[in-house]
């Protein structure tokens, strides 16, 4: 346990010391009895992690089994950092202060290629080693899991198993498993043997394949309502209600889509008695629903009218994400009462469109930014991805006019006095387990090249551009479709002052890319084109979309034909067979 | 208009008084008192507070005032404590017909400060000084400011100092203060500080904010 006076001190030391405390409300029993401690990590800040869905799941779900205690950590600030080294105080969790070689088992949630680092960042300040065939019997079961494990390759050296998939499904199993093995006195080793069988979870020295894991019934599956309220400010500071999981629109970019498939719904009715519960015990001024297409939900009319009703008993603010551009509904949005509206038409030309399959046409953003302006928006965000397969210069003056397009639908139709237009462009990074995995990043050049066009043309009134750091998308293109060589390159990264990669004041591309030729190795053999029938690093994994479907979607996106969303039909990806899309 | 006495204890002591006000707000909340909103264009929830603690300073007295037509105190004060989170607990809850505006009435503050080592002599004589000059963070720039008038009352008892000191419009911050005392040996941080009570004048003397509540 943490010596509490020298923490006492160091806590008035630091920025935001409420990010190390823990005592929320909500804060499950960890004084219970129990025979298994299981610490939760997340590999940024506190006010990352704890906006995040999934770890707020895991976590109540843990804590909710007879016997089993869950605690939390985060990676703390690089001032908090210090601090802890120089009182030799290692990094501990938030619930009891207890180590990490106090737990049974670490899990890390990792949904981010930039976050790698921390991870070694926290192991470093929880004084564990990085590789686990380095942590023996002394040392907690440390395993990751999270989004970037649709490719963990890059990573797999530092984790005793992976676990791959839902975690109410492979990290209840595992830990179930532990349970059982510690009382029958059995090894690491001898466990993580067991655990290899278990469905979604992947241990590293065993090898193999594996199979994703995924909730079958998601209307039933476990959400915790009585659920944490952090003291300080979070980036998503409020309750979340989640719809579903997986997407039915295939964007040929989109990794989310096809890794969250199955498509699962919960019911209105199981929704709406959710948001009931999550209203009376957080407190929180605001709710909103969570999904990777909100629109697409069965009944979201229904939905929203049911949970207007509560909040507005209850003086909440309703909050919709993920509205798609092809079926924004003016109705929806006139109730509850946004000020601005976010679009993410993704590409300028309906032909680049066609590529990346977003079933969106230019009739539709005509007539939905045209009713969502009589509505009275005054803020309109566009975002928009640079860099796609067979983008022309004709796509990107095709974002000009899509501006272009706003600010005279304004000046038509406006009900607000002016309009303010934010157009933001990523860089597209070829994903795992995307139609668009075996395609090459374009060059560093380029992508500088086409946001200066863009910085030039939107030089516009009330219109803002942003853009994403071209050098840290190369960086996370090389380690999203990364190997096994790539864990040497992270640890070399992380030793020469390389975490929070993901926040920009903090990235240092040029560390980045001595660390890949400290090892030896050129990040382009990652960031270019792949032969499509080379074998790929992530191969192992069976995330149920198959190689077959994917190769017929690329084959489709050069001939620019589209696929259908599969709510109507099936389309035959693949992913059904983990589960029932449209229970 | 109801007003609480509860505590920022602990963890509680950690958070900025902004955070602490979130907290607190969102406590009415799940209690579902109700709670008068501002009438503008994004409305929020009539409540008011005291003089904020400097971040790391514990409390056992610090008052929440909430726009509310509820008037059943214990009930309340039950409800309160089963929506607060552990560290910031009420003991004592009134109902107002006006808003006591403790902001302004409460003048003082009375302060228990645990030092590693024992409190000397020398300490309680800085009330036999005219003047105390302790460096003082003003606007970003620290400055050498002259506060004895701002100082009621020391006492000691081993480790322990008690101080009275002023709060409010006429604030001394406490931890700058108690920082100021190291020249005397006293050895303690923010986290070493608990305010005990609020005080507002009364006929010439301090009294505990909740007195004229009552």
């Amino acid at each position: 346990m943490i010596d509490n006076a020298v923490l006492k001190k160091i806590l008035l030391e630091v920025e935001k010391p409420a990010r190390y405390i823990g005592g929320e409300f909500n804060l499950p029993d960890t004084d219970k009895p129990c025979d298994e401690r299981v610490c939760l990590c997340f590999a940024d800040k506190y006010e990352v992690g704890m906006s995040n869905i999934g770890l707020r799941i895991l976590y109540h779900m843990l804590n909710d089994t007879e016997g089993v205690v869950c605690e939390r950590s985060f990676a703390p600030s690089v001032d908090m950092a210090a601090k802890l080294k120089e009182h030799g105080i290692k990094l501990f969790s938030l619930e009891t202060r207890r180590e990490f070689t106090e737990f049974d088992i670490v899990g890390f949630s990792i949904g981010f290629e930039l976050a790698y680092t921390n991870v070694l960042y926290m192991m470093d300040l929880a004084g564990i080693p990085f590789y686990a065939k380095d942590r023996g019997e002394d040392y907690p079961l440390v395993v990751a899991g999270g989004p970037c494990m649709v490719n963990p390759a890059p990573i797999l050296d530092f984790f005793d198993a992976i676990l791959v998939g839902e975690g109410e499904v492979n990290l209840a199993g595992f830990v179930a498993l532990h349970r059982k093995c510690k009382a029958e006195g059995l090894s690491k080793a001898e466990f993580l043997k067991r655990a290899s069988e278990l469905e979604g979870v992947y241990v590293t020295s065993v090898g193999g394949k594996v199979k994703r894991a995924v909730v079958k019934d998601l209307d039933k599956a476990y959400f915790p309502t009585k659920i944490l309220v952090p003291s300080c400010d979070i980036v998503h500071d409020r309750s979340t209600l989640e719809l579903f999981r997986g997407c039915a629109n295939g964007c040929r970019f989109c990794q989310a889509c096809f890794y969250y498939r199955p498509i699962r719904e919960r019911k209105k009715d199981t929704l709406l008695k959710q948001a009931k519960e999550l209203i009376t015990n957080t407190g929180y001024e605001e709710l909103s629903l969570s999904s990777l297409s909100t629109s697409d939900y069965s009944d979201l009319k229904g939905l929203v009218d049911g949970l207007k009703e509560e909040a507005e008993k209850e003086n909440v603010k309703l909050a919709l994400p993920s509205l798609r551009l092809d079926s924004f509904e003016a109705e929806i949005y006139e109730d509850t009462k946004g000020a601005s509206l976010t679009f993410a038409p993704e590409a300028g030309t309906q032909r680049l469109r066609d590529v990346i399959n977003k079933n969106v046409s230019d009739e539709n953003i005509l007539s939905s930014l045209t009713a969502a302006l009589k509505h009275g928006v005054k803020n309109v965000k566009l975002y928009f991805m640079i860099g796609l397969p067979t983008e022309t210069e004709e796509d990107l003056k095709g974002i000009v006019d899509i501006v272009k397009l706003v600010r005279k639908l304004h000046a038509e139709h406006g009900k607000s006095k002016i309009i303010n237009i934010t157009v933001s462009t990523a860089v597209f990074i070829p994903k795992p387990l995307t139609p668009f995995q075996w395609e090459e990043q374009i060059s560093i050049e380029d992508m500088y090249a086409k946001q200066d066009y863009l910085k030039r043309e939107l030089k516009l009134r009330n219109v803002k551009y942003s853009w994403h750091d071209a050098k840290a998308s190369v960086i996370e293109a090389a380690l999203a479709r990364g190997d096994r060589r790539q864990s040497a390159v992270i640890k070399r990264a992380f030793e020469t002052g390389c975490v929070f990669d993901s926040w920009n004041e903090c990235f240092d591309y040029e560390k980045w890319i001595a660390a890949f030729e400290y090892c030896g190795i050129d990040p382009r053999e990652y960031t270019g084109a792949i032969p499509t029938d080379k074998e790929l690093a992530w191969d192992f994994i069976d995330n149920g979309v198959t190689k077959q479907y994917l190769l017929r979607e690329r084959e489709r996106a050069y001939q620019g034909i589209t696929t259908p969303n599969c709510i109507g039909k099936c389309n035959g990806c693949g992913a059904n067979k983990l589960g029932r899309c449209f229970e | 208009m109801i007003v609480f006495r509860h505590r920022k204890t602990g963890e509680a002591g950690y958070l900025s008084h902004i955070d602490a006000m979130r907290v607190l707000q969102r406590t009415m909340r799940r209690m579902k008192a109700e709670v008068r909103y501002s009438a503008g264009f994004v409305p929020h929830m009539l409540t008011y507070t005291t003089t904020p603690l400097p971040l790391g300073v514990q409390s056992l007295a610090e008052y929440f005032v909430a726009d509310s037509p509820l008037d059943n105190p214990e009930e309340l004060l039950e409800r309160f404590n089963a929506s607060a989170p552990s560290g910031m607990q009420a003991d004592f809850c009134a109902v107002t017909a006006v808003n006591p505006n403790l902001a302004a009435k409460v003048t003082a503050s009375l302060y228990e400060v645990n030092s590693e080592v024992k409190i000397s002599q020398e300490v309680l004589e800085i009330l036999d000084m005219q003047e105390y000059f302790m460096r003082q963070l003003k606007k970003g720039q620290e400055l050498e400011v002259e506060v004895r008038r701002k100082i009621f009352s020391l006492e000691k008892e081993g480790n322990k100092l008690y101080m009275t000191l002023a709060t409010g419009n006429e604030n001394l911050r406490v931890d700058s203060f108690v920082q100021s005392l190291s020249r005397f040996g006293v050895k303690a941080c923010a986290g070493d500080i608990v305010r005990l009570e609020q005080l507002v004048s009364v006929d010439g003397k301090f009294v505990a904010a909740k007195e004229i509540l009552q």
